[in-house]
């Protein structure tokens, strides 16, 4: 196909307008052409101006099903392979009586009450650290840039409009002390808690107890009143909040401040 | 990339999908996935159908975000084009493969009812004006090709106009709409 061949179908091309040979035509000729592919541009451009008042409102299932095609883990189209989230790490049988530690309103005190548990929970962090602290490093980094976004608080009231289940985690004294959204296959939403901010040097790190392992879903940060998106693997039954040092811990090395019950089903 | 996402530009977000991060997709579908599920609709004329083509158009773009290039346009055109190519596959696929011939007759009266609803559609004024102020066989053969799904030779023939004609009609339409919009296309182009 010549350039003036090529030229005269670029808007029926842009619209989709011409035979499937004449497309592939025309893509061929764009492949080299500059002046071809600038004034194609300019074509879409219209086109999505005149689009624009179409929108229309989206039923929540299609994200929750783009949101599952594209969750980490999934066999995709890509050539490279996404970064894994972090694995459930092993840990000693002792490690098990997490679960069941008396939640704490204020995790200064209770950290410090709990200290035999804090520092076996410190001991196999620093022996997994050496591996873990990588993926951590790139996960907490993730989850900064998730944290108080107005995104967040849109895909949670989007999240909130199809199937979901609302995790409520309590304190010690059984009061309400954060609000979790859970969409089936993982998505989730922290949208509001009543825990004291921490300091700077602090942060709030949420986990999810898979086959009684905590396993790191990510930080909320010092200030538990901001919104944040992270994903809940399959298989966890529980979550939990600890106060940890800034920048987070492969494993808990608190007590757990704030915990509450994944329902059966919740995850898809 | 920024903190606030609401306020990335397409490259930024582009490079952020790239990256794997999850939010930037979800910010992406925030902004575009309207648009693209109502022209998707707005083709199909169903909903099943419409949201396919989104779900394909969003979960395309995750895994083959290197397809955008931001130096050439807006991310929304890129998504649209993407969204309209897949719709009108589909139109064209086996199962209405049947219906053509009587669809490329009632083009014309469909034609009628097409320009009527897309006055409606466009929400944007300069828009509106922009297509109001082209002759009206360019007019026409845009709205018929965009937003009803013809082939130009489709409009050709229910307009007993010959296929040249139409082509370049089209193409001129566009490329008046563009001059008279051009301000605007960049303002998507962030």
């Amino acid at each position: 196909m010549t350039h003036d061949e090529a030229e005269t179908l670029l808007g029926a091309y842009a619209l989709d307008a011409t035979s499937d040979e004449e497309r592939h035509q025309v893509e061929a000729h764009l492949a080299g052409c500059p002046r071809c592919q600038a004034e194609l541009d300019a074509h879409r451009e219209v086109a999505a101006l005149m689009a624009g008042g179409l929108s229309d409102e989206v039923p929540a299932r299609v994200w929750e099903r783009v949101a599952a095609a594209t969750a980490p883990g999934r066999a995709t189209g890509r050539a490279t392979v996404p970064p894994p989230a972090l694995a459930p790490l092993a840990v000693p049988d002792g490690q098990r009586r997490l679960r069941h530690l008396p939640v704490a309103r204020r995790p200064r005190a209770v950290a410090q009450g709990l200290g035999v548990v804090a520092g076996l929970a410190a001991a196999v962090a620093a022996l997994v650290l050496g591996t873990e602290v990588g993926q951590l490093r790139s996960q907490v980094h993730r989850l900064q840039q998730q944290m108080g976004t107005a995104s967040i608080a849109n895909a949670a009231a989007l999240a909130a409009t199809g199937p979901h289940a609302t995790v409520t985690l309590t304190a010690a004294d059984g009061a309400r002390a954060a609000t979790v959204v859970v969409v089936p296959n993982g998505p989730a939403y922290w949208v509001s808690s009543t825990l004291a901010a921490l300091p700077a040097s602090e942060t709030y790190q949420l986990w999810g107890l898979v086959r009684g392992k905590p396993v790191s879903l990510g930080l909320i940060g010092p200030d538990p009143s901001r919104t944040g998106a992270f994903r809940v693997g399959a298989g966890a039954t529980k979550l939990m909040v600890t106060a940890e040092p800034a920048g987070g811990t492969p494993l808990p090395t608190t007590a757990v401040v704030a915990v509450g019950t994944v329902p059966v089903g919740a995850l898809g | 990339m920024s903190n606030d996402l609401a306020k990335a530009s397409d490259a930024a977000l582009s490079v952020a999908v790239a990256r794997w991060h999850p939010e930037a997709l979800s910010e992406v579908y925030r902004r575009n996935a309207g648009p693209v599920y109502g022209l998707a609709k707005r083709l199909l004329g169903d909903q099943a159908l419409a949201e396919e083509v989104t779900q394909e158009v969003f979960v395309g773009f995750w895994e083959r975000p290197e397809r955008y290039d931001p130096a050439r346009g807006s991310l929304r055109a890129f998504l649209l084009a993407v969204a309209h190519g897949r719709a009108v596959d589909m139109l064209r696929s086996e199962a209405s493969r049947r219906a053509r011939e009587q669809r490329a007759q009632a083009v014309v009266v469909d034609g009628y009812d097409l320009e009527q609803e897309v006055v409606e559609l466009i929400a944007n004024e300069r828009v509106r004006q922009a297509l109001d102020k082209l002759p009206e066989a360019e007019r026409t053969a845009i709205e018929l090709a965009y937003f009803g799904g013809h082939s130009y030779r489709d409009v050709a023939r229910a307009q007993n106009q010959p296929e040249g004609t139409v082509k370049s009609r089209i193409r001129s339409g566009l490329r008046r709409m563009g001059d008279e919009l051009s301000h605007l296309a960049q303002g998507t182009n962030r």
